[in-house]
């Protein structure tokens, strides 16, 4: 060695021994020339401290837990690092980060670490550990000459991403909740507005989860009120929405339009931008049930727009599974189909099971829409794995419901009538109200296909009961249209067109453009067909019917409306 | 299946500071009271006030921001009733070494008080033992402070309350288990324990988030599970989390424990990745909205270019160096005076040979207390024993050592950006903010000050032969 690099090294050893020679948090960074450099260290400590405990840390090989637990099994012995520029590696960005992070823990626990890297690798430390370097102790640099002429040997090279679950998920623990809740804002100091908030918020979406609509309006609105008095716009907004998604569980989608367009401009108003995305969402959702699709596609891309630039992965996937319900109701299967599975990239993504299975769920029915039944039952089974792995009983509920629509069609009756009734009883045990309904009209469609119709009658009776009572005016309209089928059949059309006109009136009232379709294309045919000297009045029908088509472009409405062949104006 | 074994439980004491620092009366004890990691509250022996030698930076705006008064005699006063649904959620930025631990241990010993707020402090370094830390195991790891914290303190829980929560942790460990068990991994336990007492559903909780928190320490896929399931249902997690937080709240006051809850969550600015810091400003924002406490985080001093859009969601505050210097380079004498105090207390003046070694090396500190302490600490290393002082000279040659080194952590382009630097500072430009900016306040070798307009070379760096060879 040179005289001078001896006198350097002496120099750089003697600051070494001061640091070291009280107890206590040392962070010591030891630049070198050559690997050798750890050797003499090493073997330096040993002698001038021949008592002291050493312990050898190599970061190579090693992840995050494997270190700390080694460091907290190095007790007392000084931590020696031969290899520190490991730690800045790319793919070592998280380790670097939480050796950073734990900064604390270890000035704590006073360890002495002696961090040994290579002097062209020094200016990482400060940007990749800013909070641990701040807290360095010395910084040394050995000058040793390699014992033969080899090239100098670089330890480390640098080059240098629904129900709710308030209340749990039966309907005997959400009824329990109820009670908890309301026996707290009973406890609770009248005066406290905020907390009252809270627990009515809570209420409401409890009671919204059991489709008790009623109850959920009435507590959804107090924390409306208080959300009011407290100024709280941020709560303000969210009421708004809330009271706007019970109108639409109701199928009251003009007052729905109106809360959720109050929330979005609330939300507007104080720069909330999650709120307006699923403002804006929800509107779409309204556009969509009603067939003003362009519309609903206006609003679900702005509301894409600000989920991405959020960065909210599981909004955006949101979005892109209502977008694709437009173009499947349109009969644009191909593009349903590649926003689902977009959709679907970004549930696996970010690891969101409940998003993953529902999107299965909807490739599952567009696949049956086509045809491609054994494709369909693939999915749904896939769905409903997924549903059951993650406990989602609401989903599996709706998953086994259309599953048993499936067999259904090929005429599997007892097959589908068993899983429709695994289906009733998840609902019924959830306290799903309206899936209830849906489900009991799906079943009672099986019996009219078995041609049982007093059955089919009975089931769709008790269907109407139970969507009358939650306000379900979607559903009411449905079984309404349904139930005229049962006297179509048996000839009754004066009844027949009695229950049709009814469901007509509802679905006008609401808005459900989809539906009155349907209705439209029913009392046409029936005035046209069965009801002597009804023909024009059929032909206005189906001419509205038409109109309305022209705009959702049902493909089961537009062949239908062919076979007919009208004639023109 | 593989079942973990959970260490036992136990209480967390309020208390985070151990003093042990004495002054020192001889060179072989300096080490030891210049101790740069130990902050100091307002009642220990080493503290030392730097009021109104921060530039802007006063006390007063932080109370203000706190909805706390501050009476004649030195009470702090926080009235929750106007603005009951604002809750305060401040940003308190600073440097490195700026002293915002210690600050901030301050207001927790100052305002914790039944007149005022039941401070939960939450050092994410010290008890966050993970790899990716995110904001939601920040909230878990909050969570479980505070159920810790009001155990000790005696909060009188309403059972209802506590078996709402119950209920709801648990459902969410069964759901996390189902992940689990799907992948293999070793499920988080769920013991049945005592949930007809206050006291048996207060340990279950606290033992359910306790556990939930351990399996965020866990393998990498473990964490995201558990952080997935609760991300999924963050809208229900903030709900019940801002119901206990206000319940909770309600019976603090009822106890005349204190007004409302303040939690103080220090470290956040450690536990990610400098660009990582800059994207929770744009996604975990909205998530920290939600969430309806008194919060003060601390926060790099580097987002305060992102003020405006931070300013959206919450306060923000800087906590800067002290100033020792004035733009015209003038030193500012009482600035200098509380410095020397600083040491003072801590090393008796006898250990210096004579007062201007004191004051070199405050010159140098460029109002940063942990640099000041650093400046000594290898000044005593470099001092002869059998003199048994620090020198003069051993001070300077500490000061030369130490520029010398932040000098090599420097680029070419650093240096044309330190001249340029200069040169606005003698115009007497405003300095702006840039990633190179960025990169360089990271490396201590510029220093802000006030809010963050006034900016200045590293004195230490000053001195170095590279940076007078390229800039001076």
């Amino acid at each position: 060695m040179t005289p001078m690099n001896e006198l350097w090294n002496n120099e750089q050893f003697k600051l070494l021994e001061r640091a070291l020679y009280n107890p206590g948090f040392r962070f010591i960074i030891i630049g070198y020339n050559h690997k050798s450099v750890f050797d003499h260290v090493r073997k330096w400590l040993s002698t001038t401290f021949p008592t002291q405990l050493l312990y050898k840390l190599q970061i190579e090989g090693n992840d995050y837990h494997k270190l700390t637990k080694n460091i907290d099994n190095a007790g007392k012995a000084w931590v020696l690092i031969p290899d520190f520029d490991q730690l800045f590696t790319p793919k070592n960005k998280t380790l670097y980060t939480a050796f950073n992070q734990r900064r604390d823990y270890f000035a704590r626990k006073k360890v002495v670490f002696l961090c040994f890297i290579f002097e062209g690798n020094l200016k990482s430390i400060p940007s990749k550990i800013p909070d641990l370097w701040s807290l360095r102790s010395l910084e040394l640099e050995f000058r040793f000459e390699p014992a033969s002429k080899t090239l100098v040997n670089f330890l480390g090279s640098q080059d240098t991403n629904k129900i709710s679950s308030l209340g749990g998920s039966t309907l005997a623990k959400k009824e329990a909740e109820i009670r908890n809740i309301k026996n707290q804002i009973d406890a609770s100091n009248p005066t406290n507005f905020v907390l009252q908030q809270t627990l009515y918020s809570q209420l409401g979406r409890i009671f919204y989860d059991l489709s008790n609509y009623a109850d959920a309006f009435k507590y959804a609105r107090q924390a409306y009120k208080l959300s009011l008095d407290l100024v709280d716009k941020e709560g303000i907004a969210n009421s708004q929405n809330n009271i706007g998604l019970i109108y639409f569980a109701k199928g009251d989608y003009q007052q729905a339009l109106v809360f959720f367009d109050l929330s979005l401009k609330s939300s507007r108003e104080i720069g909330n931008k999650p709120g307006e995305g699923a403002a804006l969402n929800n509107i779409g959702q309204i556009y969509a049930i009603q067939g003003e699709f362009s519309k609903a596609e206006k609003f679900y891309q702005q509301s894409l727009l600000i989920a991405r630039k959020l960065g909210s992965k599981d909004r955006e996937g949101h979005t892109l599974n209502n977008m694709s319900q437009i173009f499947s109701a349109r009969g644009e299967y191909q593009e349903a189909m590649e926003l689902l599975e977009k959709s679907m990239l970004i549930s696996r993504e970010v690891e969101d099971k409940f998003s993953e299975a529902a999107t299965l769920n909807n490739i599952g029915e567009i696949l049956r829409a086509k045809g491609d039944i054994h494709k369909a039952l693939k999915v749904l089974d896939q769905s409903l794995s997924l549903r059951l792995e993650i406990g989602d009983k609401l989903g599996q509920g709706t998953t086994l419901n259309n599953i048993g629509q499936i067999y259904g069609t090929i005429g599997e009756y007892k097959k589908a009538l068993e899983l429709l009734e695994q289906s009733l009883e998840i609902k019924l045990e959830i306290g799903d109200k309206i899936g209830e309904g849906t489900t009991l009209n799906n079943i009672s469609q099986i019996y009219f296909s078995k041609g049982e119709y007093l059955e089919a009658q009975r089931l769709l009776e008790q269907t109407l009961v139970i969507q009358r009572k939650i306000g379900d005016k979607s559903g009411e309209g449905t079984t309404l249209n349904n139930i005229s089928q049962i006297y179509d059949i048996k000839g009754d059309y004066q009844k027949a067109m009695e229950y049709l006109e009814k469901s007509l009136m509802l679905r006008r009232k609401i808005g459900d453009y989809p539906g009155m379709v349907y209705t439209l294309f029913n009392l046409g045919s029936t005035c046209l067909d069965k009801i002597v000297n009804q023909y024009d009045k059929g032909l206005i029908y189906l001419k509205e019917c038409a109109e309305i088509n022209k705009k959702i472009q049902n493909p089961e409405i537009t062949v239908a409306l062919k076979k007919l062949d009208l004639p023109s104006e | 299946m593989i079942f973990l074994k959970i260490p036992k439980l136990w209480n967390v004491k309020c208390s985070i500071f151990v003093f042990n620092m004495k002054i020192a009366t001889r060179l072989s004890e300096i080490d030891a009271a210049v101790d740069k990691f130990t902050p100091v509250t307002p009642d220990h022996p080493f503290y030392t006030n730097f009021k109104n030698l921060r530039g802007d930076f006063h006390e007063r705006r932080v109370m203000r921001i706190l909805n706390v008064e501050t009476t004649s005699n030195r009470k702090y006063i926080f009235d929750y009733r106007p603005n009951q649904s604002n809750k305060t959620l401040l940003f308190f930025a600073g440097m490195r070494g700026s002293g915002k631990t210690s600050e901030l241990a301050k207001y927790a010993k100052l305002l914790h008080s039944p007149d005022c707020f039941f401070v939960v402090t939450c050092n994410v370094d010290e008890d966050l033992d993970m790899d990716n830390v995110q904001y939601m195991d920040i909230l878990i790891f909050q969570l479980e402070r505070l159920l810790n914290l009001s155990a000790d303190a005696g909060i009188k829980l309403d059972k209802g309350i506590l078996s709402s929560m119950q209920k709801w942790f648990e459902e969410r460990v069964k759901e996390i288990n189902t992940s689990l068990k799907a992948s293999g991994s070793a499920e988080i336990e769920l013991n049945t324990g005592n949930l007809t007492s206050i006291t048996g559903l207060f340990s279950h909780i606290l033992g359910l988030t306790a556990r939930v928190k351990t399996g965020l320490s866990g393998s990498r896929e473990r964490a995201e599970t558990i952080r997935t399931n609760f991300k999924n249902r963050f809208l229900d997690f903030s709900t019940k989390f801002n119901t206990f937080i206000e319940q909770t709240n309600e019976q603090l006051r009822r106890q005349n424990i204190a007004r409302e809850i303040l939690f103080i969550v220090d470290g956040l600015e450690k536990t990610m990745s400098a660009d990582t810091r800059r994207r929770i400003i744009l996604e975990e924002s909205n998530r920290i909205r939600q969430i309806k406490a008194n919060t003060i985080f601390t926060l790099p001093i580097e987002l305060m270019k992102e003020e405006q859009r931070i300013r959206n969601f919450s306060e923000i505050i800087t906590f800067p160096f002290i100033k020792v210097k004035e733009r015209s380079g003038a030193l500012i004498e009482v600035a200098m005076e509380k410095l020397r105090e600083f040491i003072i207390k801590r090393i008796d003046r006898t250990l210096f040979d004579k007062v201007e070694t004191i004051d070199i090396a405050i010159e140098h500190s460029g109002g940063s207390p942990r640099q000041l302490l650093r400046i000594i600490e290898l000044a005593n290393w470099r001092a002869d024993e059998t003199i048994g002082k620090i020198t003069y000279n051993n001070m300077e040659d500490a000061i030369d050592e130490l520029g010398n080194k932040i000098a090599r952590y420097l680029e070419p382009e650093d240096f044309e950006l330190l001249k340029a630097l200069k040169q606005d500072l003698i115009a007497g430009n405003p300095i702006g903010f840039n990633s190179q900016i960025q990169g360089l306040l990271e490396k201590e070798v510029i220093f802000e000050y006030n809010d963050g307009t006034y900016k200045c070379v590293n004195p230490l760096l000053e001195r170095s032969k590279l940076y007078m060879h390229n800039v001076s």
